[in-house]
């Protein structure tokens, strides 16, 4: 079961806490972090490597995402 | 014991932070969020120290304030007015919507309803209006206000009120170097030997700046700290020496220091020289910014009369004590730095006074290596950066250029986009002029009809208010329009005012002492129907153009500011709902930074200000594509635009040969000194727990109850003779009014026998009706310091 430590990087300014971290933590998979500049750690544990990349995509596609940086990834 | 699950999410939680915090760190600033505040950073609101602070937000207000440790200014350090700077934006009557007085009472109207009425009071009569502004505005609003008085109306009224605290400061600088504003900056006050206080205090009034004197003590580094004033202060408590000076004897003594300099021989002949010409007024009655070429035996000639024995008599210094002066600007391995603020420039020769502390810099060689200095310090967050780079003086064009030199015009010109001929040459009015202009019947020559006060309050702080402030409110015919954020003595005699957004209420860039320009992102939202500076100044220019009012379009017919988003659309920015559409400060200030070159007083980009604590100017980019600030302008050793092996270059030189000038400026008495009448002197100024006129400290709590009222500061003698004990209510009669006010025995400062202090941050008791509105001849700055008066007890 992967355990996975992401950067959610923003573009300059455009964070919006409130949609944002509605959106992140209705996913039960995921564990949100402070924001630190334009960049949110998160933190992703699932069941699979597919469902892990599932995740990883849908959250690249979240509003003014510009990039998703794997950190920390688990070796079981 | 942490389950091995449990230990993989908190190890990757800790990484993605690191790595987070890894990536802000690349570029030199972004905002954090931590302990649920939203931190960014943003200059303190307050003094020209320009101390840098860490703004913490919550739920759309500030909740908390720090200093910025990475700040070279205060390395996280803050004064007792810094740690409350959050709280000037929560006062309970913050002016929230437009108003205008009809019979007598204040409406609320709406904002367009407000531009309207001002558009048309320009439209009607262009030449009779005029801005009186601030050094309290930001770069890009000080910028706005310029290019639409100057390039759109081709008026030059408009001054700041820097003119009543650095105008003898610009033109002291400009006469000696050729251009305005320090050579050195704070780092000379890390090292210097001795750091002599021309009549300023600042203990009270740069107190993080002090304190990175003191503090170097607590070290184990010895600094002499030297304190020539008029008065025993906070400051004196720390000083090695102190000299009780009689008013305007620092002119004496300044002239005495370099007679022996010369006399002795140990002025620095080859640093003389090599880089200084000489220059005096041009007659015995003229008084000018540039005077007339001299020669060295002229200056020396003219020095002889300032005899040790002289001056003591006119300065009241000891012999003993002048000759210390001497001592120490004879040795040529002392590093001296000389700090000096209103005590030197709102003064009746403050031009001249300037002048003369450069000059003994220059003539003993105390000028140029990191230590030696002569330092005009600021009491605005931006009269150096907005007031005086920006240009926003009746004299004056962005980056030190003048209205006066066609080619300077014609740099603005072609910048605004504007037809040849559209900037006029003849300055306007300057402060006491234009208030006098204004305060006078139309039918007996006062051509100023409307007047817009933006970021400051004269009602409160100018000199003489009966005559320069008072007097409009009996005259219909003449309509005062104030941008504020509090009611103000401003405000009460107001037809037009307007709500203006505050400090991290707007995006903003200031200047401070030493040069540096920063900037803050907006981080709250004003309260209400306030808005920005900037947005009333674009908002006026457009309905003017939408009028049909020539001057509003530039050259191709576009809007004079004509401001397009990334795919070259115009943007709406007079439109409130779009304002926000665009950073309009990047666009103003990304044109104004075009005019800063000339004169090399080049300012980085937007974006490379936003990501530091400040960069001082001139900020140059190197051939590794790295901008690097300047600490110490006119040494090759720091200045990247003195030319190699010149080792000092005075490359604006007023004699085109990279030469300062030394100035010859006689002592002359003050216009107005005790007599049998009016037989004590009076001194006015601030103190530690407010800033200028009280507007926003006095609304914080905490530092209205450290100093809820102002005082009347006496020597205990004088109050025995007079019987006035402490906390009696005194009253301080001059030509020109009267005020009563509580009086301080043995307080916090000690004014000499013969002589009175009071603050002037109290709306209710307006010690301007009190004090003269005389002026210096050259910077027509006037003088707060010194007047006649007599105290009664009262009752």
């Amino acid at each position: 079961m992967p355990v996975n430590g992401l950067l959610l990087n923003f573009a300059r300014g455009a964070f919006d806490d409130v949609e944002i971290l509605s959106q992140l933590k209705s996913i039960e998979e995921v564990t949100v972090g402070e924001l630190v500049g334009d960049s949110l750690p998160v933190v992703v544990e699932v069941d699979s490597p597919q469902q892990s990349k599932m995740i990883h995509r849908m959250l690249e596609g979240l509003d003014n995402v510009v990039s998703v940086d794997v950190i920390f990834a688990s070796v079981d | 014991m942490l389950e091995r699950r449990d230990f993989l999410k908190v190890s990757a939680m800790a990484a993605a932070t690191s790595a987070a915090a890894a990536k802000a760190g690349q570029e030199h600033h972004s905002p954090v969020v931590a302990g649920g505040l939203k931190w960014d950073k943003a200059p303190c609101r307050f003094c020209g120290t320009g101390c840098h602070v860490k703004v913490g937000v919550r739920d759309g207000k500030v909740e908390a304030i720090a200093g910025h440790e990475g700040a070279d200014v205060n390395k996280g350090l803050l004064c007792m007015k810094g740690y409350h700077v959050g709280g000037i934006l929560y006062g309970e009557d913050r002016l929230t919507q437009p108003q205008l007085r009809v019979n007598g009472k204040l409406e609320n109207i709406t904002w367009d309803e407000a531009i309207n009425i001002m558009a048309q009071k320009i439209y009607d009569n262009p030449k009779g209006f005029a801005n009186y502004g601030s050094g309290q505005w930001t770069v890009p609003e000080g910028y706005a206000a310029q290019k639409f008085i100057k390039g759109g109306l081709s008026n030059n009224h408009i001054d700041p009120n820097a003119r009543l605290c650095m105008a003898s400061a610009v033109t002291g600088y400009v006469s000696t170097y050729g251009v305005d504003e320090p050579a050195g900056c704070y780092d000379d006050l890390d090292v210097a030997d001795v750091v002599i206080l021309w009549g300023n205090n600042p203990a009270e009034m740069h107190p993080v700046l002090f304190s990175r004197i003191i503090d170097r003590r607590s070290r184990g580094e010895t600094v002499t700290i030297v304190d020539i004033g008029t008065r025993r202060t906070r400051s004196t408590e720390f000083a090695d020496e102190f000299m009780e000076m009689k008013p305007q004897g620092d002119m004496a003594i300044a002239n005495c220091i370099s007679h022996y300099l010369i006399e002795d021989g140990s002025y620095d002949k080859a640093f003389v020289e090599k880089h200084c010409n000489f220059r005096i007024d041009v007659d015995e009655r003229t008084r000018d910014l540039m005077g007339k070429a001299s020669s060295f035996e002229e200056y020396r000639e003219k020095l002889k009369p300032y005899t040790y024995e002289y001056v003591s008599e006119l300065s009241g210094l000891s012999v003993e004590q002048l000759q210390k002066l001497v001592g120490y600007f004879a040795d040529h391995q002392l590093k001296i730095t000389s700090l000096w603020c209103m005590g030197m420039n709102q003064h009746t020769r403050g031009t001249a006074i300037n002048r003369l502390v450069h000059g003994i810099h220059l003539l003993s060689g105390h000028f140029g290596t990191p230590g030696n200095a002569p330092t005009s310090l600021t009491g605005q967050p931006s009269a150096c950066g907005t007031a005086r780079e920006v240009g926003t003086l009746c004299h004056a064009l962005p980056g030190g250029r003048l209205v006066a030199k066609p080619d300077d015009r014609a740099d603005c010109e072609k910048i605004w986009k504007l037809p040849a001929g559209t900037v006029n040459p003849k300055p306007g009015y300057h402060t006491v002029k234009m208030w006098e202009k204004f305060c006078t019947p139309t039918s007996e020559g006062g051509d100023i009809t409307t007047m817009f006060v933006q970021v400051t309050n004269p009602g409160q702080t100018l000199p003489n208010l009966a005559k320069l402030f008072t007097n409009k409110e009996a005259l219909k015919d003449k309509f005062l329009i104030v941008s504020e954020v509090y009611p103000t003595a401003t405000t009460a005699l107001a037809d037009l005012i307007l709500p203006a957004a505050m400090w991290v209420e707007k995006n903003g860039v200031y200047g401070n002492s030493e040069r540096r320009t920063q900037q803050w992102f907006k981080m709250v939202e004003p309260p209400g129907e306030a808005r920005e500076d900037t947005w009333m100044t674009l908002a006026v220019a457009r309905k003017l153009y939408d009028m049909g009012y020539a001057g509003m379009k530039d050259k191709h017919g576009d809007f004079l500011f004509k401001m397009t988003d990334e795919g070259g659309d115009e943007v709406a920015v007079w439109d409130y709902a779009h304002y926000h559409d665009i950073n309009v400060d990047r666009v103003l200030y990304d044109e104004y930074r075009d005019f800063t070159f000339k004169k090399h007083k080049d300012l980085a980009p937007y974006d490379v200000l936003a990501q530091h604590t400040g960069l001082r100017w001139p900020v140059v980019q190197g051939d590794d594509g790295v901008y690097r600030e300047t600490k110490f302008r006119f040494s090759e050793f720091s200045d990247s635009y003195v030319g190699k092996g010149k080792g000092i270059q005075f490359y604006h030189s007023v004699t085109k040969d990279d030469k300062a000038q030394i100035w010859f400026c006689p002592y002359e008495a003050p216009p107005e000194v005790p007599d049998e009448a009016f037989p004590m002197w009076l001194s006015t100024g601030r103190v530690i727990e407010h800033w200028h006129s009280g507007t926003m400290t006095m609304r914080v709590k905490e530092l209205h109850n450290a100093m809820p009222s102002a005082y009347v500061e006496l020597h205990p003698d004088d109050a025995r003779d007079k019987g006035i004990g402490n906390g009696d209510l005194v009253k301080v009669v001059s030509r020109r009014g009267e005020m009563v006010l509580p009086a301080w025995v043995n307080g916090r400062s000690l004014p000499p026998q013969g002589s009175v202090f009071v603050p002037f941050f109290d709306e209710t008791k307006l010690i301007n009706e009190v004090t003269l509105e005389a002026f210096c001849p050259v910077s027509f700055e006037p003088d707060y310091k010194k007047c006649a008066v007599r105290i009664e007890k009262v009752g």
